[in-house]
């Protein structure tokens, strides 16, 4: 899948795929981005990935018109993977009422029980498909069909970091206070974003993710294990 | 050591900006008016990427403990100990002096440079202030400043500045990614329409009021980056400032040249402004 090509400002170039978002088109965009990294490193300042675009931010004393001429003779190998085997992250997340106000609300609409929601919830690994939006908020490949709801109509004008939400075809956790207009049927004690860790964001794009649901007490030991900074991350690698 | 005994409207350190992090979400952030920054900064010496103290629609009040050669540049002009000095030139404050700065007409943003740059955290390679990656998103009444003894780059003579400032009522575009799908009639609305800027409007974001028979649309999430217009379904318009997310879901219709990004920056709510589409 080769995408068009433009230039966009005097030091931005867009690459776009005409294909749906989805696992695919996000592999394609991650084998770029890898190879974009990987090759033009000294002419870029950094690359953005979405769903079926990516930017590139091109340094001040770069020519973009010769960089565009040679993208588009990029052809890639389709076997082109340089990541390896994906890092799967188990997030735990607590699914019971204070931190899920929305959930009741949601099944009701989707005629399914809160037991069922959670479950189906907890059933997908999801795709990491890229990082935006706040830091360290992971947009998300995989959420079940059963589970598309619209999102609310009048958004919360302030939604607390670790919120789990849903919106349309989509799912994910707030990273940091915000509004947002997401349906919030959970909360996960692990901050996504933290500059006093090593790494400060939990998720790249290319990791899967599965939700493991945890009672209310658990989510309060946990709250404090990373408020101490004994909270072990190598627990939510999953195999 | 400065510190800031009043904090003003919306005071904090910046400098060009956070680079290399916006894949995982994090915005580039930096001055906004980055012409003025530069000339503050260029004045009294300091390379053009030395943090600064950017100051919105009214000015801290600040006390230097230490002497130090400062300027102040864009909206605002400097008092030292009472007395008005020229505009963007290199000062010296005397320790236990107090400054202020008084709106010059020109715009709300103003830049306090020091010479040697300020000693604050440095967080992912940049001074810059921002909610949720520094320690605040501002700073306040009581804070203490550090300054860095940062070299000194050669200054050039004074003359060779030029103070630039809003005084286009267009701002320079290009075609963003989704410009071509708003028919005809609607481009042409959109370019010849004045726009007014909305009292939302802030570092992240500056909103400009709806016009009659302009509608935008949602588009699947795209990286989106300071300077570009997105249109909503309202049919607002959206330019994304420093601040701005590394993402977006509504349609992209321009992308502002970096002069125009900050002559957008000095406007105030209630300012009025067109676009002038250009190519490359």
């Amino acid at each position: 899948m080769r995408p068009a090509i433009f230039q966009l400002a005097p030091k931005i170039i867009l690459l776009r795929w005409s294909e749906n978002p989805g696992p695919e088109t996000s592999e394609t965009v991650w084998q770029w981005d890898a190879y974009l990294n990987e090759h033009y490193r000294d002419q870029l300042v950094e690359t953005v990935m979405a769903y079926c675009e990516i930017a590139l931010y091109v340094k001040r004393q770069e020519a973009v018109k010769p960089l565009i001429d040679k993208l588009k003779r990029v052809g890639l190998n389709e076997e082109f993977k340089p990541w390896g085997k994906p890092k799967i992250v188990s997030l735990p997340v607590c699914y019971e009422e204070d931190f899920g106000p929305d959930l009741e609300q949601l099944a009701l609409g989707l005629e399914l029980s809160t037991k069922q929601v959670v479950e189906l919830h907890c059933a997908t690994t999801y795709q990491v498909a890229f990082l935006g939006f706040l830091p360290g908020f992971a947009y998300l490949n995989g959420l079940d069909p059963k589970l598309h709801f619209p999102r609310k109509d009048t958004p919360s004008p302030q939604v607390p970091a670790g919120a789990v939400g849903i919106g349309g075809m989509q799912t994910g956790v707030y990273p940091m206070d915000s509004p947002g207009g997401w349906n919030i049927i959970g909360r996960c004690p692990i901050p996504l974003f933290s500059t006093k860790r090593k790494s400060p964001t939990l998720l790249a794009a290319g990791n899967q993710l599965r939700f493991r649901p945890i009672t209310k007490a658990e989510y309060e030991l946990m709250t404090i294990e990373v408020q101490t900074e004994t909270f072990q991350y190598e627990k939510l690698q999953h195999d | 050591m400065i510190r800031l005994v009043t904090s003003g409207f919306w005071t904090s350190v910046q400098d060009l900006g956070r680079h290399g992090y916006r894949k995982s979400g994090i915005p580039v952030s930096g001055v906004m008016d980055r012409t003025s920054a530069k000339l503050a900064n260029q004045v009294v010496g300091n390379a053009p990427d030395t943090a600064v103290v950017e100051i919105t629609a009214s000015g801290p009040v600040i006390e230097c403990q230490n002497s130090c050669f400062i300027a102040v540049s864009g909206g605002f002009d400097l008092k030292i100990a009472g007395v008005q000095q020229a505009h963007a030139t290199k000062c010296y404050a005397s320790a236990g002096s107090t400054i202020e700065f008084v709106p010059n007409g020109k715009g709300i943003r103003g830049y306090l440079a020091i010479r040697g740059g300020l000693d604050v955290e440095e967080v992912m390679g940049s001074q810059s202030q921002y909610q949720g990656v520094t320690a605040a998103a501002r700073l306040q009444k009581g804070d203490s400043l550090p300054l860095a003894g940062a070299p000194v780059v050669a200054t050039k003579p004074l003359s060779s500045f030029g103070l630039k400032l809003p005084e286009q009522d267009k701002l320079t575009v290009y075609a963003g990614p989704e410009w071509e799908q708003l028919d005809a009639k609607q481009q042409e609305s959109i370019l010849n329409s004045t726009w007014e800027v909305q009292p939302q409007s802030n570092r992240m974001a500056y909103v400009l009021g709806a016009k009659d028979g302009i509608a935008g649309f949602e588009i699947v999430t795209a990286p989106v980056q300071p300077g570009m217009v997105q249109i909503t379904p309202s049919g607002k318009l959206i330019i994304l400032m420093r601040d701005a997310q590394t993402t977006g879901g509504y349609a992209r219709i321009f992308q502002l040249d970096e002069l125009s990004m900050d002559m957008v920056a000095q406007r105030a709510s209630g300012d009025q402004m067109g676009f002038r589409l250009t190519s490359f």
